[in-house]
């Protein structure tokens, strides 16, 4: 597997290509990091999930960049990649002991809305993204639909039950 | 009372300002992180040698997927297997999985995965799975649960391929994988703690040493040949009284000498078996695989 690595670097370096992908970075780095952190939970974490998305972006930036867009194509891998987060949660909490605490990036949420994102990460990993891409992304259903790759009314379904079950469990979390 | 609606809009907008707060890194890390991983092939195990790299620094570098493979020099270390070799795979399949990978799904490219090697372990048992991507041979590790929800529904759930040179953490145990590439017959990994040493071999190998730093010697077979890919694997459960010890892993051929043929461990690494013991481990709790200089 030969690669190229002066010829790459040069089309990498080129001026375009930087200040394209820069541009890409600045608008779309803050919501694909947010998704990061309600998605995985991670304070810690979110930032190095986010950048991962990123460079995965960066390494096909040329195709990437030719999508219709490129933010749905990000959103779609961070929300992949921090579901996969999640399921590692319990190791990442063990390695923080090794590394110690100062790592976090992101100020601690009130109780409430730690609560709320808590719950939200319990639902199915589905339901869970359609959640946060609505109401912290702000995407209509068209975008969810076009992000997660699937139909609007998969995401009106899972909309739906997220928000029941959503509903149901903080009720249950208020009551005395 | 607030409703459902003004909840996830209040925390949403607590998760805005948050984010909105935290440090910003420059555009410029992520496409030095994309650039660099390649450049740095090669000396990131002599770095590792030396102990250079603290665990902080290693998760960093092990989470640059870019990281693919360590070798002497600045080449591209891929063992000789190509997916035209591996019957599970067409080209077209192939692309999808390049998809799928690069989509952040690798769940449904371990789906094309050709192997499952199950490795009983004293109280769970590990799935390995083997398998190339882009020339070059994948692990994955899966925990299958004895737990309530555990056996073939945890079987199911998708893992990620370990790519060689990743650093990856599965619900139970950190998997460092580092490759050694197809150009030797032994290669040192060095264990801290309980561990699980584990690797992949090249179809003439018939037998693998482990040589301890103590000199005490283990031959164990190599199994899953027969799962089609060329290669097969071995793993031995390991508990170095001291940390850091150095286990060489050679590649024995039927006569039981040390091979010498250029592809006989395609990567080595290890599976800590507790990551309460690594974290007694300082400063490096990594393993890795010796480039060919060693």
């Amino acid at each position: 597997m030969a690669i190229d690595l002066e010829a790459e670097a040069m089309v990498r370096n080129g001026p375009s290509f930087q200040q394209d992908f820069e541009s890409f970075y600045a608008r779309e780095r803050r919501a694909v990091m947010g998704l990061a952190y309600v998605l995985s939970g991670s304070r810690s974490g979110a930032e190095d999930l986010a950048q991962e998305a990123f460079v995965a972006a960066y390494r096909r930036w040329e195709q990437v960049s030719t999508y219709d867009d490129p933010g749905a194509w990000i959103r779609r891998v961070v929300a992949n990649k921090a579901m996969s987060w999640l399921r590692r949660r319990g190791a990442e909490a063990r390695a923080l002991l090794r590394i110690g605490e100062g790592r976090h990036t992101i100020a601690p949420l009130d109780d409430e809305s730690e609560l709320v994102w808590q719950e939200v990460r319990h639902l199915p990993a589905r339901q869970a993204q359609v959640v946060a891409l609505r109401y912290l992304d702000g995407q209509d259903v068209v975008d969810i639909a076009r992000i997660l790759g699937c139909t609007e009314n998969t995401v009106r379904t899972h909309l739906r039950r997220g928000r029941e079950t959503l509903a149901r469990r903080l009720a249950d979390k208020e009551s005395p | 009372m607030r409703t459902l609606d003004e909840k996830l809009d209040h925390a949403s907008e607590a998760v805005r300002h948050r984010v909105g707060e935290a440090p910003t890194r420059p555009a410029e890390a992520v496409s030095r992180q994309a650039r660099t991983g390649r450049i740095v092939r090669g000396t990131l195990g002599v770095a590792l040698l030396a102990g250079l790299l603290t665990v902080s620094s290693l998760l960093l570098a092990g989470r640059d997927d870019t990281l693919v493979a360590t070798g002497g020099d600045e080449t591209p270390t891929t063992i000789p297997f190509t997916s035209d070799q591996n019957p599970a795979l067409s080209p077209e399949e192939s692309a999808q999985v390049d998809e799928w990978l690069a989509n952040g799904e690798p769940g449904l490219a371990a789906l094309y995965d050709p192997t499952a090697i199950i490795i009983n372990r004293t109280t769970d048992e590990w799935r390995m799975r083997a398998g190339l991507y882009q020339g070059q041979a994948c692990f994955e590790f899966e925990l299958v649960s004895s737990g309530p929800h555990g056996g073939a529904a945890d079987c199911r759930t998708p893992s990620e391929w370990k790519v060689p040179g990743i650093l990856d953490v599965d619900s139970q145990s950190p998997v460092y994988s580092r490759p050694i590439g197809g150009t030797q017959d032994d290669a040192e990994v060095t264990a801290y703690g309980p561990a699980s040493i584990y690797g992949l071999v090249g179809p003439e190998v018939t037998a693998v040493e482990l040589i301890y730093a103590s000199g005490e010697r283990h031959v164990l077979q190599p199994f899953g040949s027969e799962a089609g890919l060329g290669f097969s694997a071995f793993a031995l459960n390991y508990d170095p009284e001291d940390t850091g010890m150095v286990v060489t892993v050679a590649a024995l051929d039927a006569t039981n000498r040390q091979t010498g043929h250029a592809d006989a461990i395609v990567c080595a690494g290890f599976l800590a078996s507790q990551l309460g013991d690594m974290a007694t481990a300082d400063p490096m709790t990594a393993a890795y695989c010796s480039s060919p200089e060693h």
